[in-house]
């Protein structure tokens, strides 16, 4: 009976992925259908806004620079601020609002940490399409000038951001005595894990799991994408390249972990 | 239940989360007069609906010594011991006797294993 049931669940799963792959193909039809047929003038417009937002970032790029280094400073510095004062109203708390402040410092010290990645990140998108030793050849004297001072701002927002974190995990060892670390060194990550205790690893291992399954699920889209893209307005392949490596490095590290796991616990 | 004890196996899943590095090598069979049902931690999958029940917020009173001073004593931290306490995280095999240790009693005074229904 049980044997049956499995077979029966095996048999719905090799449906189930015959299915995925009969709506993929369905989808990738419709989508090939639509560039064959809506001519090469739509593709053409689509790929004319796609480069009007890039030159206008790219002409833009001080001022970009600086509304998006103002916002995730703001975010980052209230988040802060906040997680000062709750953690000083930690140190006297009683043991039901001890609780409920470590949720709210761990609520403002996520969404510093989110701002702080969001505004690197966005301020390298911002750069990068004015990064371009041709473009830069190309322009007058006044605009290379322009370019520098965007330069300067990226250097000097990044390198902000850079600090705040460190004042972050400076704070949270204030707040937590106990967690170890230098955020200066190579080596932060593996000494903050030594200093947690075993409710805080389960935590990061649970939190770096679901990490895990998401990248699984958007790298095999981000690279189907590209390959999309490419094939319509011609992306370059080093857009399919990246996050087709990084597919295959977080697929492979996971199973090489897996193994080294195992072949500990046999060596013992 | 039988003549108002409540029987329980400890099969060494304190730690009820599935990890099976907590698991002990031999199941014991344990026999318990009282039972407390202050602080319950639900095994978070459910569906097998086992709960780790824990007094050791009154054993710490019972000490006199508040979460940070626990935390130090058992080597974790002070939030360790209120996720405990609330039943929000369940032990390691490890903790759980290092925790009983401290408040100088059995392990199963402190934290009760049950299965859905069994208290019933």
């Amino acid at each position: 009976m049980n044997r049956g049931k499995t077979e029966k669940r095996k048999m719905n799963s090799y449906l189930k992925m015959i299915l995925l792959m009969i709506a993929g193909g369905i989808v990738g039809g419709i989508f090939g259908f639509a560039t064959a047929y809506s001519g090469e003038d739509a593709i053409a417009a689509v790929g004319h806004v796609m480069n009007g937002i890039l030159f206008f970032v790219r002409d833009h790029a001080v001022l970009l620079e600086c509304i998006c280094g103002v916002i995730c400073i703001a975010i980052c510095e209230i988040n802060f601020a906040k997680m000062k004062v709750m953690g000083n109203q930690m140190q006297e708390a009683e043991d039901e609002e001890y609780h409920e402040l470590q949720y709210r410092i761990e609520v403002s010290s996520s969404w510093g940490v989110i701002a702080s990645t969001v505004g690197t990140v966005l301020m390298m998108l911002i750069i990068s399409p004015g990064y371009s030793i041709k473009y830069i050849e190309s322009q007058s004297i006044g605009e290379t000038w322009l370019f520098l001072v965007g330069l300067v701002v990226f250097i000097g927002v990044i390198g902000y951001l850079s600090m705040w974190q460190v004042r972050y995990i400076k704070l949270l060892q204030r707040l937590y005595p106990e967690k170890k670390g230098d955020p200066a060194s190579m080596k932060f990550q593996e000494q903050w894990l030594a200093s947690c205790d075993e409710a805080e690893r389960e935590e990061i291992y649970e939190a770096s799991y679901k990490t895990y399954q998401l990248t699984g699920k958007v790298l095999p889209v981000c690279t189907l994408v590209a390959m999309l893209l490419h094939m319509v307005w011609d992306t370059g392949i080093l857009a399919i390249i990246i996050p087709a490596f990084l597919w295959i490095l977080t697929a492979s590290n996971y199973c090489r972990y897996c193994v080294m796991k195992k072949s500990e616990k046999l060596a013992k | 239940m039988r003549n108002g004890l409540t029987t329980i196996v400890v099969n060494a899943k304190i730690r009820i989360t599935g990890n099976d590095k907590n698991i002990c090598q031999n199941d014991k069979e344990i026999s318990h007069t009282e039972r407390t049902t202050e602080y319950t931690a639900k095994e978070k999958e459910g569906s097998r609906g086992m709960a780790l029940e824990n007094r050791l917020k009154e054993h710490r009173a019972r000490l006199g010594i508040n979460q940070a001073d626990m935390g130090k004593l058992a080597g974790v931290s002070r939030q360790t011991i209120s996720l405990i306490e609330r039943g929000d995280y369940s032990p390691s095999v490890t903790l759980a006797l290092k925790l009983a240790r401290i408040c100088q009693v059995k392990v199963e005074d402190i934290f009760t294993y049950t299965e859905d229904g069994e208290d019933e």
